[in-house]
């Protein structure tokens, strides 16, 4: 009789392990429950990452179970690893039902690889939302509709918000122009009790954010850099030079509370919400952020809107906005996850929504009508006034997402060249400005030759525009 | 030993014939049996090890080499292959340059601190005469158990120019805030002297792992020859140490490359990329882009692993020609 070895038990014991590990971790495994990993069976998983609304979210799961006729679990995807949440879940196989699109790809390229699933809404519920809510490209595909915008794209986040008790305390107006704007923090500085002001520079993408929205204020003819007229970078144009050197001056006149130079989002927050300093440049999610930090802080918010070189009135242009729910993929539960999506365009949601007043919801009509403080209510009202619906290149050729989809990040971005003219490493604005633009369009070029070998049918002069008229919603 | 020759100690005679093996008694079936279930069992508690090894570093090794090759976002399972394109784009990405720069000035600041810092206070610490010198040996280590992301925020907190404890003290001596992390040509330094703070009991440890090494009869020999403390140390201490500050300095440079969680949590890298070692720069490409670039980073990241290689390969060549000129000598 043939006697075992140490070899063939090694190579025995070696082989059980790596098959209990095969069937660990791969192989025709039985699908997932219907919520995924670690829900309960037959549990609809919602994942968002809206802090603000955390509490609204979960009581909105607990209600709607019953009539939905499932288990809704609601988790909070932490902003800063929600990302990363999203790649592994997908990866394993575990894609919440519900989330929020946090993937930075475009609708297209997400319909394709299989991040999301087709969404079945009511005739009712797509009556209930604004008449051209749902874009091809952005929320829908062929007439089929794969993201919900829950919120307006009327808004801009460079929103000067000041303590009215400061004001008061100081004497100043709110400040419409960048004049206004130095001369009330030259005032807050010159009374000595308080710190003129704050903001989130340790963040480059909050602070690019700003500066675009301020550079469109200003006279820039586009947004994020490209001009709508003629689809060319344009970072070094003077409207964007004037907003950074505003920013420059705040901060090398010394009006910025120490350490604002690395201040994160919420540690920027926080300290204007303790009540010592007398601006915050933030969005109009602030009172809801605020509200959370220090409710006492509530009644002496006050907001000046966006300030403009001289006082001009605000003109803005937003794209239409894209998904901001959609339905995991591999969901086994397509028609429950539409129930619950359908459900935030219900007006006692949305209503609910505006008093959290994060970013402000689809249905502008109800903040009127919500529970929420005056300047809040004040600037959407500005919003709805003078946002206008603006061209984008995907809209008016869905091919472009396979481009987009091939865009490499330039470094440093917007917000890294502010950063760095502030702390003084940069010392030539207007030419870091340009290699700015040389670097995005070299970006936009490369990205349009990678979709066209592929065969995608695109080209620059999509992202032209040449008949869009400041103040109009651009129609294609 | 150079002047102290009545301290060496003395060489075995070679010998004149072939040292040879004893004669090994044959086995008896049941010893064997025996002796075979032993190694059965060692292996057996060395698959979960083994197992665990190939899947957490083993594998992702291999992978970031595949991943290097290819153009992967991560968000579909399109992966292609591009050769050494990936190389090519971060070998010619300045800020890549700029990341190993700041990698190197880092572990150029950090590993001197350390290694000749500990060295000096685990001579103190050493040292029968000191009292309490478990409570300091403990107090010394204390911030190597304590977690590096907690270190890195609490550190913000104490650092922080407008009400941290450092710049109120700056305040009272009338210096103003100070702004340590806000300003790039004091955010590395700042970051520097943390990391030595935080894993300055690592190196402490191995120093004095060291010292118990020598043998306390040559102190007491030294102490009948009327040698001072100075000299006992000079001739003593600090050639039968010198072997093993080699391998101190490799594992402490080798551990300066590691910082990404205390500089993530205390600077990001910023301001203006002031700090951004290559493990943020790799983070930044990998997670933090909007369309994250998996192969570029997996590049970058390993290219930073060949750096390590060649730094410490370049640490370990000098050792040994500094040993054989020594041997010569």
């Amino acid at each position: 009789m043939h006697r075992p070895t140490r070899r063939h038990a090694l190579a025995g014991l070696g082989a059980a392990g790596l098959a209990s590990l095969a069937a660990a971790c791969g192989g025709p495994s039985a699908p997932p429950s219907a919520g995924g990993g670690g829900a309960a069976a037959g549990a609809l998983r919602w994942w968002d990452h809206f802090g603000g609304l955390q509490d609204l979210h979960d009581q909105w799961a607990a209600d709607l179970s019953e009539s939905i006729g499932a288990t809704i679990e609601h988790t909070y995807n932490e902003p800063s690893a929600a990302t990363e949440a999203l790649q592994l879940a997908n990866q394993a196989g575990q894609l919440p039902d519900v989330y929020t699109a946090l993937v930075g790809l475009p609708l297209p390229a997400l319909v394709e690889a299989g991040w999301v699933h087709e969404i079945t809404l009511s005739e009712e519920a797509r009556a209930r939302l604004p008449e051209g809510s749902f874009v091809e490209g952005l929320t829908q595909l062929d007439g089929r509709i794969y993201g919900l915008p829950a919120f307006s794209e009327k808004q801009y986040v460079a929103c000067a918000w000041y303590n009215a008790e400061i004001a008061e305390a100081v004497g100043f107006e709110p400040p419409t122009s960048y004049d206004d704007l130095l001369g009330a923090l030259a005032k807050i500085a010159a009374h000595g009790e308080f710190t003129p002001m704050t903001m989130a520079l340790g963040v480059p993408g909050r602070m690019r954010e700003q500066a675009d929205d301020l550079a469109q204020a200003g006279g820039f003819p586009g947004y994020q850099g490209l001009r709508y007229d003629t689809g060319a970078y344009e970072y070094h144009h003077d409207a964007y030079l004037a907003a950074i050197e505003l920013y420059k001056e705040i901060f090398d006149k010394g009006y910025l509370l120490p350490g604002t130079a690395g201040l994160q989002i919420p540690d920027a927050r926080g300290r204007w919400a303790a009540g010592g300093i007398g601006f915050h440049m933030d969005g109009p999610y602030s009172p809801g952020a605020v509200r959370s930090l220090n409710p006492d802080m509530l009644p002496k918010m006050a907001v000046a809107g966006m300030p403009t070189p001289n006082g001009e009135e605000v003109v803005a242009a937003r794209g239409a906005r894209a998904a901001d729910w959609v339905m995991g993929g591999t969901t086994q539960m397509a028609e429950q996850a539409s129930l619950l999506i359908e459900s935030f365009t219900q007006e006692d949601y949305q209503t609910q929504l505006a008093t959290g007043m994060d970013q402000p919801p689809i249905l502008l009509d109800v903040v009127a009508r919500a529970d929420v403080i005056e300047p809040y209510a004040w600037l959407v009202e500005d919003f709805s006034a003078r946002i206008f619906r603006a061209p984008q290149a995907i809209v008016r050729n869905v091919e472009v997402a396979r481009a987009e989809a091939k865009r490499t990040p330039v470094t440093p971005e917007l917000g890294n060249v502010i950063q760095g003219y502030l702390g003084g490493e940069i010392t030539d604005l207007k030419a870091a400005l340009v290699e700015l633009s040389d670097a995005n369009s070299a970006a936009l070029d490369a990205a349009i030759e990678a979709a066209k070998a592929e065969g995608a049918q695109v080209d620059r002069t999509d992202w032209e525009f040449p008949d869009w008229v400041a103040g109009q919603d651009y129609t294609y | 030993m150079t002047g102290t020759p009545a301290l060496a100690r003395p060489r075995e005679a070679p010998s004149a014939a072939p040292r040879l093996a004893p004669p090994q008694r044959p086995r008896r079936p049941g010893q064997r049996a025996r002796a075979r279930r032993r190694t059965l069992w060692i292996y057996a508690f060395l698959l979960p090890t083994v197992v665990l090894y190939g899947m957490y570093t083993l594998y992702p090794m291999i992978a970031s080499y595949w991943y290097s090759l290819v153009e992967w976002n991560g968000f579909t399972a399109d992966q292609r292959f591009v050769g050494i394109d990936n190389y090519r784009a971060v070998l010619a990405d300045p800020m890549f340059w700029s990341a190993v720069r700041i990698t190197v000035v880092f572990m150029l600041i950090v590993t001197p601190l350390r290694v000749f810092g500990a060295f000096f206070l685990a001579i103190l610490l050493n040292s029968p005469k000191l009292p309490l010198s478990s409570f300091f040996r403990t107090l010394y280590f204390l911030p190597v158990v304590t977690t590096t992301a907690i270190v890195g925020v609490v550190m913000r907190f104490v650092l922080d120019p407008a009400s941290g404890p450092v710049s109120v003290l700056a305040g009272l001596l009338g210096l103003g805030p100070i702004d340590l992390l806000g300003s790039s040509a004091t955010a590395l330094p700042t970051a520097a002297l943390i990391y030595v703070w935080k894993f300055f009991g690592i190196t402490l440890i191995y120093w004095l792992a060291a010292l118990q090494t020598v043998p306390k009869d040559l102190y007491e020999a030294a102490r009948i020859d009327g040698a001072g403390a100075v000299a006992t140390f000079r001739h003593i201490t600090l050639p039968l140490l010198i072997p093993f500050l080699a391998i101190i300095t490799v594992l402490t440079v080798e551990d300066c490359f590691h910082a990404f969680d205390l500089m993530q949590t205390m600077t990001a890298g910023g301001p203006f990329y002031s700090t951004e070692i290559i493990e943020i720069y790799v983070y930044r490409y990998a997670f933090a882009a909007t369309i994250p670039q998996l192969g570029f980073a997996s590049a970058a990241a390993v290219l930073f692993g060949l750096l390590v290689l060649v730094v410490v390969g370049a640490q370990l060549w000098v050792t040994m020609l500094a040993r054989r000129s020594g041997a010569r000598a």
